[in-house]
Order: structure tokens, then C-alpha cells, then sequence
């Protein structure tokens, strides 16, 4: 049974390797092959249920091949966005890129497969060292600092994560990676919780996020947004379903996203702290912990890699081809590239919840779980969220770069137009996907975890939404002249606070916007600029301090001898006086000796 | 003939005498006269090694103990005169008389390691003392401020001192026990009932030798004394009296005193500050000859702890040791002679890219300092493990680890001079022409440094149980 | 002498030893240039090759000493030659005979004057080597261990860097030092002992005294060379003035004599000094870690870059070693392998740069990856290797070790964490500067990728990585007979300590 597994990764890493000799007419087919083969062997795989690929590794017991719902579902979600991705991305031809994606990829589909946490932090690593490469392959002016930044961050993650998998194989003697038990938390559950945390950008640690992707190639884009965050929603519902702490985490990210992405001016920014929201809901889900609310984190986080990579093209596309990201510089682009407007809307509609869209199907999921749970107080916030997410993403995002004001330079304008045709495939893939989860979700409810017995088409439901989202679009248009992006942001916000009670707002506005920018500086700082001051000091020390006592003692013992050396004057009669002098010396020495 | 080695130098002596006595003595036929007799001398004391014999009333035996010093000497003499053949430091026309007297002092010292009566003892020292003398003045005057005659100056005076030492200490022995004969001396003193008198006269003694030996406090003369004498004559002094120093140390050591730990701590202390002052003070040298004479200073400090023992292990190693040590001055002094060009002294920096200039002299030299320093496989090494595991079995903990701390203080100095050889760049410094014989000798030195230290099984067993011998 | 496995019929370690003594010895005749290299070639290959038989005859399961040769040689001072081999020192051996080729190789064009006496002394360098790894006498052991001294200086002071003399001189005066006390220490078992046999000197019941004091001088000599914090400021000098071949036999083997020491001599012979003095040492490896992260992060020059992350490295050494616990001490083991071969790699690499642009400065060696490619290619796996990613050899090392710290103290291991993060920290500025620079990047375009021959030197160093990092099994295998049977002795000797105590209250 154990032949019939065969690891996707494996044939990813393999494709990658591969990839620097295939050249030509050859690397177009060929870079659409090997993630279509991968995706295939995973379809393969959902047939097979258990443990395979057991490795005997030293005295432990690695576990690659973990087959069960919960890691098939991922696993078929991961290895489609790879093919969607390299699809998007099939222009590029700097074989580094893809390989860098592909074994980003293989590093999720391998973590979401590891039945252990040896190979799980295997895999861990590989796709934080392969995706920086996503941001360097950008060559901005900011991409190696940002990337190298991003890089430590995630170290620092791993090295929290393995401390904690060491702790744990301490005090439990195994290293399979399985539910914890979260009732009793131990120092290890609350190191592999953050470890996990820090890729899925929990707040207070996700401000890498935000800087890294929007610093993305755009293609690269692509496939950070799919596979760190989610992968880590899949450790986090693996290992710490229903940790109390996480709803409240996870209800915190909702609210922070919407209200920085509302703020945003970059696009691609206001998209990467959307996804901060959208985990949030998901990570509130595995709080929550109850059967439906994982189904629904489940299908959250599949959608959401549907709608958000659909979202992704989408801008990618405008900055492929006009190279810009800022709202300030775009706008009214709809008569130059319809089609990628009309898939970006889908993207919108989806992402905001609308009916017949794919996150109306998941969404609901998790906030009926929380009601059903009676964290009324979560549900609420939650919903209030979903909301602000329709404000910034389902309205103000198509609004402002397709429509209003056109603040388009003429080149820009002359470079703007829809993208190549395999761009163009890609995304309607994506958008179909998103149009068939959230018409028929079924063939989705299907494939979760759990058994669902749950309809997002109840007229009630469909009733509730569709007054949110009314009433969100009524305020929109009234104010939209108001909610012109960057200098006016205020205003909107304002205006938006006033909803939810001025103290509200200004908690929001100030401690909050305070510590973000606390944090994203303290990021840089301990990043790099009081490392590296330490660390001068420490050298400086080294050369002075150690080493000054090293060679100063030689040095002294040097001095010492030129001190010696004076007795030896050349003048007999004084070397005379002191042979004989020292003589007598020792014969007193001796006559002392005597006497006592 | 159990005194041939003795007859072959007074034959050569008498020959050289005759050359001196020409018009223009020739230093070419000197020189050819003294390797042969050198070289002979040292066939002699091989061919009369096992013999067994006790001469002129008894005052003068010929045993194994006193022969094995005397192969030593005869080697080394040999080595010294081809190495030293260009004697570039002494003016041609006396240079018959250098030999002769150089001979002579050779001579002095074979009687000396084979006298066992207090008397014969003296007369020999002095015979080989005086010799010796006369040798540091003979250096040609080239600095104009005649240096050398002040070295010989220093020389005799502090010899002199040393010598007045002994003969008070000679006196105070032949008063204690009414003997000059050091048996009958051995057996009245193992009677017991001693005086501390006898520490005293056994101290005296022991104080003339250690001035020969260069032990604190009687080494002031050593410094000047090198730097000022010419290489060739320096080599001489650094290496072959020490056989005689050490044999003669052995003797008198055996003498029991009834003070023995006070003698062993007095022991120790004085080859502490030997090696601390040795070793510090040539720290800062900057000429080569008294550099290696104050290192000199240190080793005679090692070889007083292989006698601390006081047993016959340590007196078979300090044996081994100073056979070893002369060996490697005298890889020193081949180098020092043949780099300098007319017989100058040498600084440090004069060895500065040697390996180019001549790259045999520099292998010797590395080598020969290498062993100095005591870095194994060379004898050097061998010695000094062999010195503290007899000084440490005699639980002398404090002592060993201050040697010890010792080496690593000495390093500093050989390897400045192995730098000077191998790193730095000769700039304009001529290049070193030397005769292949001369090479070859310093080929024969290192390897027997080398093998000497490799596989000392053999000399060690033999050296210790030659000193079983001893009465 | 049962603890001993006679070899009968070849001699093969003596060979070893000599084979490279013989070599040398011509060189000494034959001046060639051309000559020299191959000669060199041939003789450093001939001995990797024949130390493969080490190999196929070695028992994993008997944790005797194998391939044991015993004649006497000092009697008067029960010095005997005596070699052999156990798992401890098998694989440091291979490491020794297979890093000598590629030194040689990497000096090919390095060195262009006075190859000869180069060659010789390289050749010289591996019998110390290898002699000190396999003796089992303590003398023949110290021969060994002092001598190398000599070649390491000149080395260093000859084909050296500008600052060469200060550095070599240091490098002599500072290991020397250290290890004068060694000796006395030596001296001293042997009289309480009887014999220079170091099997004979373990597992004795010296007094605590005794035991501490030979301890620290055991302590001070093989600290300096390993080199642990704050003995280590030897090793940036002598790193950056070395050439190539210099710098990758100082990183890949001398510093393992350090610990090999340690794992060798203090534990077995004083054990009791080895638990009363075990949890400062591993602070001080703990600091050695961190600081040596910090210094590292700071350097400008490659060279010294790398010779601070060896202090970090060595200081995971020392921390597996004295955790006592055989996962520890396995990992401590496998990560002297993995820090020969990884830190080796990456010396041969900055030499390479430094042939190209004659500077070991970062900033001057900023931006090479687009005309570099296999080079950087090269580099970044070494890189990885060398702090410890996942799937390369240091992590299995790392991961041993710092399991074995768990195992042992909790708090300690938690302390050796910043260390790693700060490795990833300097490794990643190095590569990410070479490979990419900033944006004033000299212009490098004149560069040339690496040729044949050096990607002959790198591949095989790359294979291990990944070997060691894969299927590190073999390798654990070769040590672990050795290794629970002197830490199973350690324990009894721990008990039979407390019984003893007990009864004496």
C-alpha cells in the first residue's frame, strides 16, 4: 500500500532541479506539467487514508505521508494553486523564480503531509527560505532588505517552533504531530502555538506580512499569499484546535486587517492586510474548535486561497502591466483592461461574502459555529468585520482602480491593458472556482473533515447578508467622495467609527495605529540596525578587551625581561658584587636553616 | 693505552706548537693539523671506551663513567673543529696558537671528567680554564674598542672567583676528612656524624662548576663573555666544558652531605632563577651569541633539576640532556659561523631570509633551535620530559610547573630567529656560500638531534647505568 | 592490553602515519614545482585511499581499540608505540586523510612560490594529524600534538597573509602555552599510574584534588585549540592570514583535536572533576555560541566571518560533549564531522574569491552571484549547512546535540537558541551580500565562474553535506559502540561514586 503514495513534493523538488536544463520551446510545457503532474498525484492520494513513506531517521519514526481529510483537503488546494500559479506566472522566464515557487510549494504540500514534527520543521524551513526568494526575484530597491528581514523573522518563528518540539519530545518522549492538549497548556503548546502563530501573522507578530508581499514579484504575489499563512492555519487546526486564546487572537486580526486595509492606499498592501483579516476569521474558527467551526476555518482557508489568489492576478496584472500599485496613480482602468476587471470583481464579490461567491459558503460557517457556541460577543465582531471587509474590497477596491478618478499618468495609461492569454487563463480559472464553491458548495462541504450538515442557501441567511452588504454599499456611495483614498482617509474612518461609538474609534486610532508602527519598527530595529551595533560592539571587545589581555600579558612578560635584563650591566665589579653578595646570601640562608 | 685520548691531544698540541714555530705559520697546515687530531681524538676515545683503569696512585681512573664523557667530548671536538674550520674571527698568524690552546683545553677537560682526587681535579680545571682564557682574547680587533680583551677580562676574573670558591670548598673537604682522595672523602663522610661544615664545602665546590655550567648566580660572565669572543670560540665555550662541568657535578653530588633537602631546595631554587633569569633576559637580545648565552643560563637550570633527584635516574638524564643540548648549540654555532662573513657578530635580522641564501644552514638552524626549545621530536623535547618526570618523581610539583611555564616563555626568543630565517625577506643580504663538508656536518647534526630524540631508549640506559658505576 | 585489538599482518595505521613522512622526505630532494603538486597529489590521495581499508575492517560493535599496533620503545619510562582506533577516532581520521587532497588541490594555483617545501609541509601536517588521533600512548600523543606545531607555523608565517608573522607567532606562543601544563599533567598520571598507556590511565581512582587539578591543565591546552570562549582570539588572526589549504586544515581538523581531547582523555580519566566542573564549562560553551554569533554578524572580512561562526560551532561541540548523555555526545561527535566538511567547504570558497579579486573584504566581493552562478550556487548550500537548515548535515548535528541539552537542562538549552537564530543572522547577510550586494556594487563583471578543478574540490564536500544531512545512519553507527561504552562506563563510575560515598558515611 505504502508504493501507491507518492509524495508530491518529491516530484516538485525533482521538476525544480530539472527545470535550470530544460530550456527553449520546452520550458513553457514543461512548467505547466510538473505542477499538473503534482496536482494529479495528490488527487491520487485521496483515495488513500494512514500513515506511508515511514522513515526510521536516527531513533525516531518520520512520518511523510499523513493521509487524512484534513491534510487531503490542503493538499489538493495547495497543489491547484501551484498549477494556477505557474500557470499565472508562465511568461517568466528566469528559471530561478519557478524553481524558488515550486519549492515553496513542495515545502507546504510536505509540512501539510508530515506526520511528525521533524519533518514538518524540515519542510517549515524550506518554504520560509524558498519564498524570500519570491521577494528578492522583485529587485526593488527595498526587496533585499525586506527580504532579508522576512527571512530572520521566520527563523526566529523556526527557532521557537523547534525549541518547542524539542520541549515537547522531552516531556512526552515522541515526536508525532497531533492534537495537543490544549485544556492544560505547557510551556511547549504555547512556543509550537506562536511558532505556528508567526507564520499565520497573528497580530502582534505579523507585521512581515503586510511589507513582504506587497514587495512581492507579482507573480511571486501569487503564491505567497496561498501557501505561508494557510499552511500554518493547517498546523494551527491540527495541533491547537480549540485553544481559547486563539478566538480572541483571531477575532483581534479581523478587525485589525479591515481597518488597516481600509486605510491603504497600495493596493497590493491593502490585499496582504486583508488576508490578516480573512486568517483571522479562520484562526477564530480552530479556536472555537467545535466540529463546524474547523469545517468552516477548512473551507475558509480553501476559498480564501481561491478568491485571494483571484484577487492577486488581478492587481498583478495592473502592476505586470502598468507597473504601478497605488491608488493615487490608477484609476478608471475599466476601459483599458475589462476583463481583468470583471475577474478582480468576482475576486471582490467572493472575498466580501456575497451571495453565490465562494466565501459566503465558509464565512457564515465559522460565525454560526461561534453563535452556536455562545461567544455571542466574537460572532458579532466578526460579522461587524465581514462588513468593513465589503467596504474596503468589495467596493472600494474596483471603485477606485477601475472606476473614479482617473489619476493615471499618459504613460501609464498607455501601458495599461489586459494581460497574456496565460494570465488571462488563470484567472478564469480562479474565477470559476470561486462562482462554483459558492453556488454549489457541496462537492466542497464534501471533502472537509467533518460530516456538514449545514446550508448557507437558508433565505434567512441570504436575507442578513444581503442587508449587510446593502447597507454598507448605500453608505459607500453616499460618502464616496469623501472616501477618495490617502490624504481624506480620516474622514472615511471617521465616518465608519461614528457606527461603531467614537471610543472605538479613537482606541483604533491611535494605540493601535501607535503600536503597529511600534512594532514594524521594532521589527527593522531588531532586525538589523541594534543587532548589528551589538554586535560591533562585541567585535570591537573581542580585538580590544580579550584579546588586548592576551597579547598584553606577552607583551608584559616581554617588558619583564627587559626589566631582568638591566641587572646584567657590562661593568665585573658590579656582577662580581652581586655573584658574591648572592653567595652570601644563601649562606646566611643556609645558617637561618640551621638555627631553626 | 687507556689514556690515548689524552696522549693523541698532547701529540697534536706538541704538533701544532712546531707549526707556530715557523716564519709565516700557515694557517692552512694548522688547520688541516687540528681536524686530524680532532678526528683522531675522537677514534682514540672510541678505541679506549671499555677500558678499565685507575692511574697515578689512584688520584686518576679511567672507568666507564669518565670515558663515556670523554667519547662526547671527542665528538663534539671533532664537529667543532670541521664546523669551525674558517675561524674567520682569529687573524691568521696566531692562528696555531689557537688551536694549540684550544687542544689543550680539551685536554684539561678529558683529565678533569677522569680525576677523582681533589688536587688532580683543580689542576686539571685550570689547565682547561686557562686554555680557555687565553682563547677570547685572540679575536682580531675589529670594532677598535677591543671588546674581546675586555670579555677575556671578565672571563678571568670571574673564573678566578669561582676557582677561589672551590679550592676554600677542596680545603674545607681535605680539613674535614684528612683526604684529597674523594672515595676516602666518600667513605669518612658516610660515617655520619657530619658538621654542616660539609654542606658549606661541598656548596664551594659545587659553586666552581656551576660557574663552568652557568648556573645563577655565578653566569654574570656568560653574556659578555659570548658577545665578546668570536663565534668559532664562543661555540666553543657554550658546548664541551659543560661535559666536564656536569661529570664533575655528578661526583661531588654523590658526596652524602646530611643536608640533603636543604641541598635539594638550594638546588631548586637556583635553577628556578636560572631558567627565570635565562630565559627572561633573552627575551629582548637582540645579538644572537648572547642570546643563545643566556638560554644557556636556562638550560643549565634544566640540568640542575635532572640533578635535584639526586638519584642515578636523574644523573643518567642530565647526562642525556647535556649531550643533547651540546648538539644543538653546536647546530647553532655551525650556522652563526659560516652566516657571518668575516667573523663579525650577528644580529638577529642578519639571518633575515636565510632559506634563500642558504636554504641547509637554515634547515640546521630551525632545527637546532627547534630542539633548544624544546618542541619534540628532537632531543630538546626528550630531555626536558625526561628532566620533569625525574624532578616530578621526586615530588617537586611547584618546580616542574614553573619549568614548565619556562618553555613557554623561551619559545618566544627561538622562534623569532626561525622567523628572522624563514619569513622575512632577505632584502640586499648577500647569499652564504659554505663547503659541502660543512654542510654535511650540520646534515649529520640534525639527524642526530632528531634520532637522539626519536629513540633515546638506548643512551638514557646506558647513561644511567654508567652512573650505577660510580662509587 | 585486552582493550586492545591487535591488528596482525599490515601495519595499516603506522602506515598511514608514515606514508605522508615518507613523502615529505622526498620532497626534500626534489625541488620541482610541477613535480611537487603531483607528488603531493599522489601521496595525500594514496593515503585517503588506503585509509578506506579502515573501513571494511573496522567492528562498530566492539568498542575495543581496533587496528591497535603495540612495541616498545622508552622501556625505562613504560613509553611504548602503541596506536589504535575506536569509533571516536575513525571518523576523524577519514576527515583528516580526505581533506588532504583538496588541500592539496586548492593550493594548486594558490601557492606559486616555494610549492616544494609547502607540499612538505602540508604532508608533515597530516602524520601529526592523523598520529595524534590514533595514539594511545600519551607520550606519542603529545609528540604528535606538539609537533604540529611546526608545520601549522610556517604554514602560516611563510605563505601567510600581510599581518602573517604577528599571527603565526601568536598562534605558536598561544597553543604552546597552553599545552606546557599538559605535560606536566602527563608526567603526573604516569607516576600515579605506571604507565604513558592511556587506556591504563582511565576509569582510576585518583583523588578529587588530583583529578581537578589534571583537569584544568587537560582543560587549558585543549580549550585554546578547540577553541572555546575567551580562548579563541588565536584563531581570527591565524584564519585570516592563512592561505587556503592552511585555513581549511586549521578549521577542519586542529580544532577537533581540541575536543576529540576532551572526549578522550577528561572524561574517562577524571571523571569525578569531569561532574564537578561540567556546568560551567557549558555556560562558557553557551557563551561561546552567542558570542561568537555576535562577532561573526559584525566582521567585514569573510575569512574572519567564518573563523567566529567556527567558535559557535565548536562551542555546540563542547556543549554536546559535556551534557554527558549519549544523544549529546553523538551529536557533538557527528557536528565535529559536519563542522570539518561544512566550514572546510566554505574556506575553499573564500578562497576562491580571493584568488579572483585578491580580497577576502565583503564589500569588495558584493554582487558576484550574476557572473558567478555555480559559484553561489555552491556557496548558499554551504551556507545553509553551516547554520544548521533542516536537511543538511549540521542540523542533524545541532538537532542531536541540543536534544541532548534538553535532555540535560532545559534552561541551558533554551540559552543556545539566540545562538542559532544569530548564525542564520551572519551566514544569510554573507550570501545575500555576495550573491546579490547592495546597490554599489564594485563592478565584478571581469570574474570568472569556477573551473573543472574547482568544482571538482567543492562537489565532493557538497555530497557529504547532503549525506551526512539525509542519511546520517552510517555515520552514527561508525561512533555509537564507542560511544554508549564510555558513557555506560561513565555512569557505573558515577554510581559506584555514590555507593562508595554512602558506605563511607
Amino acid at each position: 500500500m505504502t508504493s501507491s503514495f507518492i509524495h508530491p513534493s518529491v516530484l516538485l523538488i525533482a521538476g525544480a532541479l530539472l527545470l535550470p536544463f530544460i530550456r527553449g520551446p520546452l520550458r513553457k510545457p514543461y512548467l505547466f506539467f510538473v505542477p499538473l503532474l503534482a496536482l494529479c498525484v495528490v488527487v491520487l492520494n485521496t483515495t488513500l487514508t494512514g500513515n506511508f513513506g515511514v522513515v526510521p531517521f536516527l531513533d525516531w519514526q518520520l512520518v511523510l505521508g499523513r493521509v487524512d481529510k484534513l491534510s487531503t483537503i490542503f493538499a489538493l488546494i495547495m497543489a491547484l494553486m501551484a498549477v494556477i500559479g505557474t500557470l499565472y506566472g508562465l511568461q517568466v522566464d528566469r528559471a530561478g523564480e519557478h524553481m524558488a515557487a515550486w519549492f515553496y510549494a513542495a515545502g507546504s504540500l510536505g509540512a501539510i503531509y508530515s506526520g511528525d514534527y521533524l519533518s514538518l520543521f524540515l519542510f517549515w524551513e524550506m518554504m520560509a527560505f524558498a519564498s524570500v526568494f519570491l521577494v528578492w526575484f522583485r529587485r526593488g530597491p527595498q526587496s533585499l532588505r525586506v527580504g532579508y528581514r522576512y527571512l530572520l523573522i521566520h527563523t526566529i518563528g523556526g527557532i521557537i517552533l523547534l525549541a518547542g518540539i524539542l520541549l515537547r519530545y522531552q516531556a512526552v518522549g515522541n515526536i508525532t504531530f497531533d492534537l495537543l492538549d490544549v485544556a492544560h497548556p505547557e510551556l511547549y503548546t504555547w512556543l509550537i502555538m506562536i511558532g505556528f502563530g508567526l507564520n499565520a501573522a497573528m497580530v502582534p507578530l505579523h507585521s512581515w506580512l503586510p511589507e513582504a508581499y506587497s514587495e512581492a514579484s507579482f507573480n511571486g504575489a501569487v503564491f505567497l499569499c496561498a501557501f505561508t499563512t494557510k499552511t500554518a492555519v493547517y498546523t494551527l487546526a491540527r495541533s491547537c484546535a480549540g485553544m481559547d486564546i486563539l478566538v480572541v487572537l483571531g477575532v483581534i486580526m479581523a478587525l485589525y486587517g479591515v481597518i488597516y486595509a481600509v486605510m491603504e492606499n497600495d493596493i497590493r498592501k491593502l490585499l496582504a492586510w486583508s488576508i490578516v483579516s480573512q486568517v483571522g476569521y479562520m484562526v477564530a474558527g480552530i479556536g472555537i474548535g467545535t466540529d463546524m467551526a474547523i469545517n468552516g476555518a477548512v473551507a475558509h482557508a480553501v476559498v480564501h486561497i481561491l478568491y485571494k489568489s483571484l484577487l492577486f492576478m488581478g492587481t498583478g496584472s495592473v502592476l505586470y502591466m502598468t507597473g504601478k500599485t497605488k491608488f493615487t496613480e490608477l484609476g478608471g482602468l475599466y476601459a483599458k483592461m475589462p476583463a481583468t476587471f470583471f475577474f478582480t470583481l468576482i475576486g471582490c464579490l467572493s472575498i466580501s461574502a456575497a451571495p453565490f461567491f465562494a466565501a459566503y459558503a465558509s464565512k457564515s460557517m465559522i460565525i454560526t459555529a461561534g453563535f452556536e457556541q455562545h461567544l455571542n460577543w466574537a460572532s458579532w465582531l466578526l460579522m461587524f468585520g465581514a462588513t468593513g471587509t465589503f467596504m474596503y474590497n468589495g467596493l472600494k477596491l474596483p471603485y477606485f482602480l477601475f472606476f473614479g478618478s482617473n489619476n493615471c499618468s499618459k504613460e501609464t495609461w498607455a501601458k495599461a491593458g489586459d494581460p497574456s492569454w496565460n494570465m488571462l487563463i488563470a484567472m478564469t480559472l480562479g474565477a470559476t472556482l470561486c462562482i462554483l464553491v459558492g453556488t454549489a458548495p457541496g462537492f466542497l462541504y464534501a471533502l472537509l473533515p467533518y460530516a456538514v450538515d449545514y446550508n448557507p442557501h437558508t433565505a434567512y441567511h441570504l436575507l442578513e447578508t444581503l442587508q449587510l452588504l446593502g447597507f454598507a454599499a448605500l453608505a459607500f456611495f453616499l460618502l464616496k467622495k469623501y472616501v477618495e483614498p490617502v490624504d481624506r482617509i480620516c474622514l472615511d474612518i471617521d465616518w465608519l467609527y461614528r457606527q461603531a461609538g467614537c471610543g472605538f474609534l479613537w482606541l483604533i486610532k491611535h494605540p493601535l495605529q501607535w503600536c503597529d508602527t511600534a512594532w514594524g519598527e521594532a521589527y527593522r530595529a531588531v532586525g538589523l540596525s541594534s543587532l548589528m551595533t551589538l554586535s560591533r560592539f562585541w567585535s570591537w571587545f573581542d580585538w580590544h578587551a580579550i584579546d588586548g589581555v592576551v597579547d598584553g600579558l606577552a607583551r608584559s612578560v616581554r617588558a619583564l625581561g627587559g626589566k631582568v635584563r638591566v641587572l646584567q650591566s657590562g661593568q665585573i665589579q658590579i656582577t662580581l658584587y652581586y655573584a658574591f653578595s648572592l653567595a652570601a646570601a644563601l649562606l646566611v640562608t643556609f645558617i637561618f636553616y640551621q638555627l631553626l | 693505552m687507556v689514556i690515548l685520548p689524552e696522549l693523541v691531544l698532547v701529540a697534536g698540541a706538541l704538533a701544532l706548537f712546531l707549526v707556530s714555530l715557523g716564519k709565516t705559520p700557515s694557517a692552512q697546515t694548522a688547520k688541516l693539523v687540528a681536524i686530524v687530531f680532532g678526528i683522531t681524538t675522537f677514534a682514540a676515545t672510541l678505541l679506549s671506551f671499555q677500558s678499565q683503569a685507575s692511574l697515578f696512585y689512584g688520584a686518576y681512573a679511567v672507568d666507564q663513567y669518565s670515558q663515556l664523557f670523554k667519547v662526547m667530548i671527542g665528538f663534539s671536538l671533532a664537529l667543532l673543529l670541521i664546523l669551525g674550520q674558517n675561524l674567520k674571527g682569529i687573524s691568521p698568524n696566531v692562528r696555531p696558537e689557537y688551536y694549540l690552546f684550544l687542544l689543550l683545553s680539551v685536554l684539561g677537560l678529558m683529565m678533569l671528567v677522569s680525576s677523582v682526587e681533589l688536587i688532580a681535579i683543580f689542576i686539571s680545571l685550570e689547565l682547561s680554564s686557562f686554555a680557555l682564557y687565553l682563547l677570547v682574547p685572540m679575536r682580531d680587533d675589529r670594532t677598535g674598542i677591543r671588546v674581546q680583551m675586555e670579555a677575556g677580562m671578565k672571563y678571568i676574573l670571574f673564573g678566578v672567583m669561582g676557582t677561589g670558591f672551590m679550592l676554600y670548598g677542596m680545603s674545607y673537604l681535605f680539613g674535614l676528612t684528612g683526604s684529597t682522595y674523594l672515595k676516602d672523602i666518600m667513605l669518612v663522610l658516610a660515617k655520619g656524624n657530619l658538621q654542616p661544615a660539609v654542606v658549606v664545602a661541598v656548596l664551594m665546590v659545587l659553586a666552581g662548576f656551576f660557574y663552568k655550567l652557568a648556573v645563577f648566580p655565578m653566569h654574570f660572565w656568560v653574556p659578555d663573555v659570548y658577545q665578546g669572543a668570536s663565534n668559532e670560540t664562543t661555540g666553543f665555550i657554550a658546548t664541551i666544558p659543560k661535559f666536564g662541568a656536569v661529570a664533575l657535578l655528578i661526583r661531588f653530588l654523590t658526596l652524602p652531605t646530611g643536608q640533603t633537602t636543604f641541598l635539594v631546595e638550594l638546588m631548586a631554587v637556583l635553577a628556578l632563577s636560572s631558567m627565570f633569569y635565562g630565559n627572561l633576559s633573552a627575551l629582548v637580545q637582540k645579538d644572537i651569541k648572547r642570546m643563545l648565552g643566556f638560554s644557556g643560563i636556562a638550560h643549565a637550570g634544566f640540568i640542575l633539576l635532572g640533578l635535584l633527584s639526586l638519584d642515578r635516574e636523574g644523573y643518567g638524564v642530565a647526562i642525556y640532556y647535556i649531550a643533547g643540548y651540546v648538539l644543538m648549540n653546536l647546530a647553532c654555532f655551525l650556522v652563526i659561523s659560516n652566516v657571518s662573513q668575516e667573523g663579525e657578530n650577528l644580529r638577529i635580522e642578519d639571518f633575515n631570509g636565510l632559506y634563500k641564501r642558504q636554504p641547509v644552514l637554515a634547515f640546521v638552524l630551525a632545527v637546532g633551535l627547534f630542539g633548544l626549545a624544546g618542541i619534540p621530536p628532537f632531543v630538546g623535547f626528550m630531555g626536558k620530559f625526561m628532566i620533569l618526570t625525574s624532578a616530578l618523581r621526586a615530588d617537586h610539583l611547584v618546580v616542574v610547573c614553573l619549568a614548565a611555564i619556562n618553555t613557554a616563555i623561551a619559545i618566544y626568543y627561538y622562534l623569532s630567529v626561525v622567523k628572522a630565517a624563514y619569513t622575512a625577506d632577505p632584502g640586499e643580504k648577500p647569499s652564504v656560500t659554505v663547503q659541502p663538508i660543512i654542510q654535511l656536518t650540520g646534515v649529520v647534526l640534525v639527524i642526530a638531534i632528531t634520532l637522539l630524540g626519536a629513540l633515546p631508549a638506548k643512551f638514557v640506559d646506558f647513561a644511567s647505568a654508567v652512573v650505577q658505576t660510580l662509587p | 592490553m585486552d582493550l586492545l585489538l591487535i591488528k596482525e599482518g599490515f601495519p595499516l595505521l603506522s602506515f598511514l602515519i608514515f606514508l605522508p613522512l615518507a613523502g615529505a622526505m622526498v620532497l626534500l630532494f626534489f625541488h620541482g614545482e610541477a613535480f611537487a603538486r603531483l607528488w603531493a597529489m599522489m601521496v595525500t590521495s594514496l593515503t585517503a585511499v588506503s585509509s578506506l581499508f579502515l573501513l571494511t575492517g573496522f567492528d562498530p560493535a566492539s568498542a575495543k581499540y581496533q587496528f591497535a599496533e603495540a612495541y616498545t620503545w622508552i622501556p625505562r619510562f613504560h613509553i611504548n608505540y602503541i596506536v589504535g582506533m575506536d569509533g571516536i577516532s575513525i571518523l576523524l581520521v577519514l576527515l583528516t586523510t580526505f581533506i588532504m587532497p583538496f588541500c592539496v588541490l586548492a593550493s594548486w594555483k594558490y601557492i606559486q612560490q616555494r610549492v616544494a617545501p609547502f607540499m612538505f609541509c602540508l604532508l608533515i601536517m597530516e602524520t601529526s594529524m592523523i598520529g595524534v588521533f590514533v595514539a594511545l600512548d600519551f607520550v606519542l600523543f603529545y609528540i604528535f600534538w606538539e609537533f604540529m606545531l611546526i608545520p601549522m607555523y610556517l604554514l602560516i608565517a611563510i605563505w601567510g597573509g600581510p599581518r602573517k608573522v604577528y599571527a603565526s607567532i601568536k598562534f605558536f606562543l598561544y597553543t604552546l602555552a597552553g599545552s606546557v601544563l599538559l605535560l606536566v599533567a602527563i608526567i603526573a598520571l604516569y607516576l600515579k599510574s605506571g604507565s604513558f598507556f592511556i587506556p591504563e590511565m582511565m576509569w582510576q581512582p585518583y583523588s578529587l584534588t588530583f583529578q581537578v587539578l589534571v583537569f584544568l591543565a587537560f582543560f587549558l591546552a585543549f580549550a585554546i585549540k578547540v577553541p572555546m570562549f575567551p580562548f579563541h582570539t588565536w584563531l581570527p588572526a591565524a584564519h585570516v592570514e592563512a592561505p587556503t589549504a592552511g585555513s581549511v586544515i586549521l578549521a577542519s581538523v586542529l580544532l577537533k583535536m581540541g575536543t576529540y581531547g576532551m572526549l578522550r582523555f577528561c572524561l574517562p580519566i577524571t571523571p569525578d572533576a569531569t561532574m564537578l566542573l561540567a556546568t560551567p564549562i557549558l555556560w562558557l560553551s553557551i557563551a561561546g555560541i552567542i558570542y561568537g554569533g555576535f562577532t561573526a554578524l559584525a566582521q567585514q572580512d569573510m575569512k574572519k566571518l567564518i573563523a567566529y561562526s567556527s567558535v559557535g560551532h565548536m562551542g555546540f561541540v563542547t556543549l554536546g560533549i559535556f551534557v554527558l548523555n549519549t544523544r549529546g555526545v553523538e551529536g557533538a561527535m557527528l557536528q565535529m564531522i559536519n563542522h570539518g566538511v561544512t566550514t572546510g567547504a566554505l574556506f575553499l570558497c573564500v578562497g576562491m574569491i580571493y584568488e579572483r579579486t585578491h580580497s577576502r573584504e565583503l564589500a569588495l566581493a558584493t554582487g558576484v552571484g550574476k557572473y558567478m552562478p555555480w559559484f553561489v550556487t555552491f556557496l548558499a548550500f554551504f551556507s545553509l549547512s553551516s547554520f544548521g537548515f533542516p536537511g543538511t548535515n549540521s542540523f542533524i548535528g545541532e538537532f542531536l546535540v541540543l536534544a541532548g541539552t534538553f535532555e540535560h537542562d532545559i534552561v541551558l538549552a533554551l540559552a543556545a537558541i539566540p545562538g542559532a537564530v544569530l548564525a542564520a543572522a551572519y551566514m544569510l547577510r554573507m550570501l545575500q551580500k555576495i550573491v546579490w550586494g547592495g546597490t554599489a556594487n564594485p563592478d565584478q563583471s571581469h570574474l570568472t565562474d569556477l573551473g573543472v578543478r574547482e568544482i571538482a574540490v567543492l562537489a565532493p564536500f557538497l555530497l557529504f553535506v547532503f549525506w551526512i544531512g539525509l542519511g546520517p545512519q552510517p555515520f552514527i553507527d561508525l561512533m555509537h559502540g564507542s560511544v554508549s561504552h564510555l558513557l555506560e562506563q561513565f555512569n557505573n563510575w558515577q554510581q559506584h561514586q555514590q555507593i562508595a560515598a554512602v558506605l563511607w558515611r
